[in-house]
């Protein structure tokens, strides 16, 4: 993600529409996935995710080549989302899991089964603590290096190791609670 | 459960399986799509802003010009410090004065011998024109006689009474009117021709050259008509015995004596002002 990401803002932040549409295309729907799970409105979430570039491209000189350009997106829309979560009440948990599209959901060939794992999960993740919430999003959904999700959530790095770790272990014992097969994935 | 403890070291089988469900779990959160105008709301919001550092980027004129604007300014003050190291110290010009160590030669220009003057002359009037002194002479009698014309008739005199009807001339005659002080002597006229003026006109411009301020000596046709009359005519003598002692010096019997009852023509009255014998200073 790095290769070539400074050229592509750079472009972008100049005027160049194929440009900004290529970066628009790889980062816009993790970043409104983002802010989805985070517990944003689907307009809200369209909103910020639109925010985070905005500010990216007005302040492309601050940015590193040398670091990744999603774990800086995701550094920003972080920022971003605490700052409207200041300025307005907090969403009720769970409104992320109900706006995912359908069409991105299973299709209608899905085993059943495999429909309702997934739903589970969505709704396992979306119960647990914010925090926990956000190191798994960081670190798991959006694969981020567990140093670049240190500097993110301002943890060391063994920290951010151990605590995805029990993490996932806590949010799998759930799912395995709630799971009529017994936890057993894949 | 602590989760900040260190993360226990898995098996293979428990890294695997914490793997699988890591990537089931990011199966279940597909990315979700962007709405169809997203781009082009971003790109409307989005307007490049001018820098300078940007245009330095793109325009490749501009890194030439700003470059040779960087080179131009900076070569200045190097350019003046390389000057000022390199020049040696004996360039430097500068201003001095030796003065001259030994005394110029002047050259001493010789005075050249000036003719001695001629010694005086032992008699003055030897050594001056006869005529000069003459006209010298004649222009002293002419002073003298004029002083003392202006001192028998001053200006502020009373005017001397006189009976127009008493055998004298109608009117006031111009010597009179002259010794009155009533008429000035620019005022009385001068006779074109002296050749064919007449003793009365020759008398009368003795009375007006000697009340003016400036009298000259008469000279060229008037003395010489004075001439022709005094040796012509006897008779005339007495109007003409001024102009002998002023033209000779000599004083002639008839001097201060005026032809009674002559005059008429000119309207002189000599009875009525009689006294020229105030005029005629004693030599």
């Amino acid at each position: 993600m790095a290769g070539g990401s400074h050229d592509l803002l750079g472009r972008s932040r100049d005027g160049d529409r194929a440009a900004l549409a290529e970066l628009v295309e790889q980062m816009g729907p993790r970043l409104k996935g983002f802010f989805l799970r985070l517990g944003a409105q689907n307009s809200t979430a369209e909103d910020l995710t639109q925010d985070v570039f905005l500010r990216v491209l007005n302040s492309l000189d601050r940015y590193q080549e040398s670091g990744r350009l999603d774990a800086y997106l995701l550094r920003i829309a972080r920022n971003l989302w605490i700052d409207s979560r200041r300025r307005h009440r907090p969403v009720a948990v769970g409104d992320a899991v109900q706006d995912t599209p359908d069409e991105l959901q299973p299709g209608p060939v899905a085993a059943a089964e495999e429909r309702d794992r997934a739903r589970l999960l969505r709704q396992a993740l979306a119960q647990c603590e914010p925090e926990t919430r956000e190191l798994l999003e960081l670190a798991v959904l959006q694969r981020l290096p567990y140093a670049e999700v240190g500097v993110i959530l301002g943890v060391p790095v063994g920290t951010v190791k151990s605590r995805v770790h029990y993490a996932l272990k806590r949010l799998k014992d759930r799912i395995s609670g709630l799971d009529p097969r017994g936890g057993e994935s894949s | 459960m602590n989760p900040d403890r260190p993360a226990p070291e898995l098996s293979p089988e428990e890294l695997r399986q914490v793997e699988a469900f890591a990537e089931e779990l990011r199966a279940a959160h597909p990315a979700p799509p962007l709405s169809p105008e997203f781009s082009a709301r971003l790109a409307e919001l989005h307007q490049p802003r001018w820098t300078f550092g940007r245009a330095l980027q793109q325009n490749r004129l501009l890194r030439v010009a700003a470059g040779l604007l960087v080179t131009v300014a900076g070569s200045v003050p190097v350019m003046a410090v390389l000057q000022l190291l390199s020049a040696p110290a004996d360039d430097q010009p500068w201003v001095h004065f030796d003065p001259p160590r030994t005394s110029p030669a002047v050259e001493v220009p010789v005075a050249p011998e000036l003719p001695a003057p001629p010694a005086p002359a032992d008699d003055l009037a030897d050594s001056l024109d006869e005529s000069f002194v003459v006209a010298v002479d004649r222009q002293s009698r002419m002073n003298r006689a004029s002083f003392r014309w202006h001192q028998a008739y001053p200006v502020d005199a009373p005017v001397p009474a006189f009976d127009p009807g008493a055998g004298a001339p109608a009117g006031l005659s111009a010597g009179l009117a002259l010794r009155c002080g009533l008429v000035t002597p620019e005022q009385l006229s001068v006779p074109a021709d002296w050749a064919q003026s007449s003793p009365e006109q020759v008398w009368l411009e003795l009375e007006r050259l000697l009340a003016s301020e400036h009298p000259l000596a008469p000279s060229g046709p008037l003395v010489t008509r004075i001439r022709q009359l005094w040796n012509g005519d006897p008779s005339s003598r007495p109007w003409l015995a001024g102009w002998i002692w002023v033209l000779d010096g000599e004083r002639d019997p008839a001097l201060g004596q005026l032809p009674a009852g002559v005059g008429a023509d000119l309207q002189v009255s000599w009875e009525a002002a009689d006294r020229s014998s105030l005029v005629w200073p004693a030599d």
